[in-house]
């Protein structure tokens, strides 16, 4: 009901449900956590890996299995907690589904001095955020000239120029043998 | 209870007993007793959630610290204004949880807790807004429709009776409203199709005295603005606590939205008397005038907030009037003795209607009509503003109320009803990428125009409370609990609380300190001047 800290899962603070009730859920979800359909069979694991770390350049802002950056939502379970096709849109144009936790967002001091991050916490008096250099830094906004909330994600668009199709398949392929690993590991 | 609890206790009611050199009884022996106490849900009859208390000051309060604070240790969020008698606050919460609290120190002096069928038809939270007291007897609603009486110094239970049938949908959160020898109490459950109702209690037995439907049935008054039988499930919740005026013997109550929430075309008309504030006589029951804010409303745009009583000269006339600030986005000041609209004017952004006509309907914009394809309107389905209490100061005339800045997806479709069952007949999507935000709003209802405001980032669900002293207190979505000049709106003290707040701040005095209490998440916080020492 607090939500999960470093994932995608948000507090849910107005569901109607009793501890119990949470708990049922919860139980329900993993049984949901199976093998790839035939569509997510597509690809291949090992290339992604070499994509994902090389190419892509995916682990400098994301992490896997502990290794990686802090920047973006950390992707261990991803591959097993969405579905294909909204990882295609996550990847292709991640602008369209930020995640809480990692909105984009500018801090202009007074002196005018920019610093770019994603937001961590926020409230009227003070803002929280890690910066570009993964930075977590507190800040009162007193102290500042203005908060820019970016419409656009820090993370680029992944189009076909920089991510081919079959490359999308096999990162893809990879993403699900590490959620299907995380997933077994936590029942 | 300690020993020393109990000696306060004798000697501060011997005080009142004495005042003025003359031996008081009943009420007015209550009401001097407590002239330091918070002893209703709002404050007061008139709802105002102002306080006569002047030793926190707009100079001072920057010295406010915590003083203590009760974790109830219970699942669910605080959404109830505590009560504070001779010394005592008392507590409801989640699942009917309900404490009594050394106020002075926030050690628990009995704990209660309701048994409660498995299965409840709650649509939006396992929540309480309060208790009510009288002598000795606090009064609660409970989840499964019942109205309680306890023991206010051993929490045991003196009587029990049952509001409505829980099966079918009933609910109750509200804090009941006494009045004169009755217990007025709402109900909820809109959202499962049930017959909205107001009712009275008989406050020593617990005997219904009346009931007030607020759907009619054929043949009575406002009747003809259903169609077949659609008034049998038309909703009309009745889910947060009103207010009266002694003089015109009436009580002021808000009403919910019509059942189905979305799809309107199950509900041709009106919809009387949904999204409206009733006047009723408190002997009787009986309806003397009432508003409805939005006809056939297809947003779930409630309009129970809490309506707050005043008197203001306007024009150059002294006026009775109610002001509300509603959950469609509009403000509106009446006049309470006969409902007259008064003014109504957008105190957030509004896209259904572009104003409220000379007739006191609103003119409907585009923007109003919702259908499978969905109708982005604004505001969203918590509304411009919700159940939080707003408040109001006579010495600076302003309305403090939190605003909801926000914008929805709205969806319709048919859905069959099935007693029992959530009879939503749509759905509310929010827009990806605009969350909105929040504000601290402080309105002119003789203009109707926002006189100054504080932004929050977020959509909030904070309520407010003013005090004699000039300051306004507020809760907002991300913690903090905030003191300001209730003239300027100039920000001056606040203290993050760790949870959203999701109640009212309220007040009272124990010996001699003023103490200023608000719920967070599931602890209350008790704040005060950290030299204003007990004498």
């Amino acid at each position: 009901m607090q939500g999960i800290p470093g994932t995608e899962m948000p507090a849910a603070q107005n569901a109607d449900a009793t501890p119990d009730q949470v708990w049922a859920v919860i139980a329900y979800l993993r049984t949901l956590v199976g093998p790839a359909s035939g569509e997510d069979a597509r690809g291949n694991a090992q290339s992604g890996e070499t994509v994902f770390w090389g190419k892509a350049a995916c682990g400098q802002c994301h992490m896997v299995r502990g290794r990686g950056g802090r920047l973006g939502p950390d992707l261990s379970r991803i591959g097993t907690a969405r579905s294909r096709r909204a990882l295609i849109t996550e990847i292709r144009t991640p602008s369209t589904s930020m995640t809480a936790g990692f909105w984009p967002v500018t801090l202009v001091a007074r002196d005018g001095r920019r610093t770019r991050g994603v937001r961590k916490a926020e409230d009227p008096f003070s803002i929280q955020i890690m910066d570009t250099s993964e930075r977590l830094l507190s800040v009162d906004r007193s102290d500042l000239r203005e908060v820019v909330q970016e419409t656009r994600s820090l993370m680029p668009d992944y189009g076909p120029d920089r991510l081919t199709d079959a490359e999308l398949d096999d990162v893809l392929r990879y993403l699900r043998s590490v959620g299907q690993a995380a997933s077994t590991a936590g029942k | 209870m300690t020993r020393a609890l109990i000696r306060r206790s004798i000697v501060g009611v011997f005080l009142a007993l004495v005042i003025g050199g003359a031996l008081l009884s009943g009420v007015a022996a209550q009401q001097a007793q407590n002239a330091g106490g918070w002893t209703t849900y709002a404050g007061s009859d008139s709802g105002q959630r102002h306080s006569p208390l002047t030793q926190i000051t707009p100079a001072n309060v920057g010295r406010l610290a915590v003083q203590w604070m009760f974790q109830t240790g219970v699942a669910g969020r605080l959404e109830a204004t505590p009560l504070v008698v001779d010394g005592i606050m008392y507590l409801t919460g989640p699942d009917n949880h309900a404490w009594a609290l050394d106020a002075r120190t926030g050690r628990q002096l009995w704990h209660y807790r309701r048994q409660l069928p498995e299965r409840l038809n709650i649509c939006c939270g396992r929540v309480n807004r309060g208790f009510a007291m009288r002598g000795d007897r606090l009064y609660m609603t409970t989840l499964d429709a019942h109205l309680v009486a306890l023991d206010s110094r051993t929490g045991n239970v003196l009587w029990d009776v049952e509001i409505d049938d829980y099966a079918r949908g009933y609910t109750a959160t509200v804090a009941p409203l006494i009045v004169k020898d009755k217990l007025i109490v709402g109900i909820a459950g809109a959202e499962y199709g049930v017959r909205g109702f107001i009712d009275a209690f008989d406050i020593e037995t617990g005997k219904r005295a009346w009931r007030f439907w607020t759907v009619p049935e054929p043949g009575k008054a406002g009747s003809n603005t259903w169609e077949g039988d659609a008034w049998r499930r038309g909703g009309g919740s009745t889910w947060v606590t009103g207010a009266f005026d002694p003089t015109l013997n009436l009580v002021y109550w808000g009403t919910g939205n019509p059942a189905p929430d979305s799809f309107g075309d199950a509900r041709p008309g009106d919809n009387l008397y949904t999204d409206s504030v009733v006047a009723l006589d408190v002997d009787t029951g009986t309806l003397r005038w009432h508003y409805q804010f939005t006809p056939h409303d297809v947003h779930d745009w409630d309009a129970v907030q809490s309506p707050i009583l005043a008197d203001l000269t306007i024009n150059g006339a002294p006026r009775k009037v109610l002001m509300t600030a509603n959950r469609n986005g509009f403000f509106y000041t009446l006049d309470r003795t006969d409902g007259t609209l008064l003014r109504a004017r957008p105190f957030v952004r509004t896209t259904w209607a572009q104003e409220v006509g000379r007739d006191g309907r609103p003119i409907l914009l585009e923007a109003n009509r919702i259908g499978p394809e969905g109708t982005i309107t604004c505001p969203d389905v918590g509304g411009g503003t919700n159940w939080m209490s707003p408040s109001f100061n006579p010495a600076t005339g302003l309305f403090y109320v939190t605003a909801r800045e926000t914008c929805a997806r709205f969806y319709a479709f048919p859905q069959q009803f099935l007693e029992g069952h959530m009879y939503w007949g749509g759905a509310v999507e929010n827009i990806p990428g605009e969350p909105g935000y929040g504000a601290l709003r402080a309105i002119d209802p003789v203009t109707g125009l926002v006189r100054w405001e504080f932004k929050y980032p977020k959509p909030s669900f904070g309520g407010t409370l003013t005090t004699a002293s000039g300051l306004v207190f507020a809760g907002e979505e991300d913690g903090n609990v905030m003191a300001f000049d209730g003239a300027t709106g100039k920000h001056l003290w606040h203290l993050q609380t760790g949870a959203s707040l999701r109640a009212a701040p309220m007040t009272f005095t124990v010996n001699g300190r003023q103490f200023v209490v608000v719920a967070s998440g599931g602890t209350v916080v008790a704040l005060a001047l950290p030299d204003a020492r007990n004498p």
